[in-house]
């Protein structure tokens, strides 16, 4: 009997351990589990909110460039007597096709090379006549530019600019930076109306 | 007897084991989350901003351009009306301070400013302060529609 009863007890025991270590490798398991799933939504944020600051820099630029043109434009006309740096500087962009359809964008590297005065003012603008070309990232000096040397990489930005003529003497600049990111594509847009007030 | 007093020894040394480890490892998923988390508040905090910035500077632009002379409508018996943003904005105040709001800015039309001009009148020259409050989001009278909102403030004088 009493024998037994010690086998019975001893099977009893048995059992119990084997749920106990179902329950802790399941346990286990499932943390492990949640810790992948977080560490990989956490580092695909991560990067996220880094191309989202990069790409929010580029696009200040680009509304910032164009704030600059319009300065040089107006401040500094062809003909002093009579001032069109407003006009020229409205008509430059819409040569560009700017207004229009896909939007426009300027490359800005060849700037320390076009002769004086006003250089800023002669930066060559292009259609984006289907999609803007992406902007190109050179590792050691981290330079964006277009033509920036052979040691650049795509940088996966591509920049548009797009302008609208509000009034005579308005015109709102949007510049918008599109980045592709996992499997959606993300942009990041920023607007400013210049007025002709210098 | 004996046996069943050593398996009543090592009873539950496995299930404080793995709730142990676990917890570290959750720990350690919390803390890159809480990262991640404050990254992306950053990133959104860093657009807030521009948004903001380039509002105030619309305004500021706005009140440059319709003082510009000769037909300023911040002077003695001027208009009440300017023209910015392709509309006809009405101000409030008379000589010598004003203040308008402007609103739909922003790339989605989210944004907007409140801006204020003050001429104060020297014996030689007038001098003019335009102080324009820009805000990432708000309504067509510039109030919040709840919950966080930026706000960036650009004074000009001349």
């Amino acid at each position: 009997m009493q024998k037994l009863f010690e086998k019975f007890n001893k099977k009893k025991h048995a059992g119990f351990t084997l749920i106990e270590t179902l329950v802790a490798v399941s346990i286990f398991s499932l943390s492990i589990l949640a810790l992948l799933v977080v560490l990989t939504q956490g580092i695909a944020n991560n990067n996220y909110a880094k191309k989202k600051i990069i790409a929010g820099y580029l696009a200040q630029e680009g509304i910032e460039y164009i704030r600059n043109m319009r300065d040089t434009f107006v401040l500094y006309p062809d003909n002093a007597d009579t001032p069109t740096g407003w006009v020229d500087f409205k008509a430059y962009l819409v040569a560009a096709s700017c207004d229009i359809g896909a939007g426009c964008y300027y490359n800005a590297d060849t700037l320390f090379s076009i002769a004086p005065p006003k250089p800023i003012a002669k930066t060559p603008f292009y259609p984006c006549v289907v999609s803007c070309p992406n902007i190109m990232y050179k590792d050691d000096s981290g330079e964006y530019g277009y033509s920036i040397g052979s040691l650049s990489a795509d940088s996966g930005y591509s920049r548009k600019i797009e302008v609208r003529i509000i009034g005579e003497n308005e015109v709102e600049i949007f510049s918008t930076v599109s980045w592709a990111q996992g499997s959606g594509t993300y942009s990041m847009t920023f607007s400013e109306d210049l007025f002709n007030w210098i | 007897m004996r046996i069943k007093k050593v398996i009543k020894k090592e009873k539950g040394f496995v299930i404080l084991f793995a709730i142990t480890i676990s917890s570290i490892l959750l720990a350690i998923a919390i803390g890159v989350s809480n990262i991640a988390l404050k990254e992306m508040k950053f990133g959104t905090l860093a657009r807030n901003t521009n948004d903001a910035f380039f509002a105030a500077d619309t305004g500021v632009e706005c009140a440059l351009f319709s003082d510009k002379p000769p037909t300023s409508v911040f002077v003695l018996a001027g208009g009440t009306d300017i023209q910015c943003l392709g509309n006809t904005i009405t101000m409030s105040g008379s000589f010598p301070s004003w203040s308008f709001i402007i609103s739909g800015l922003g790339s989605e039309g989210q944004s907007c400013a409140i801006v204020s001009v003050v001429k104060t009148t020297g014996l030689t020259s007038t001098s003019t302060t335009v102080t324009s409050k820009g805000y990432n989001t708000g309504d067509t009278y510039c109030n919040s529609r709840g919950g966080e909102r930026t706000e960036r403030e650009i004074e000009t004088n001349y």
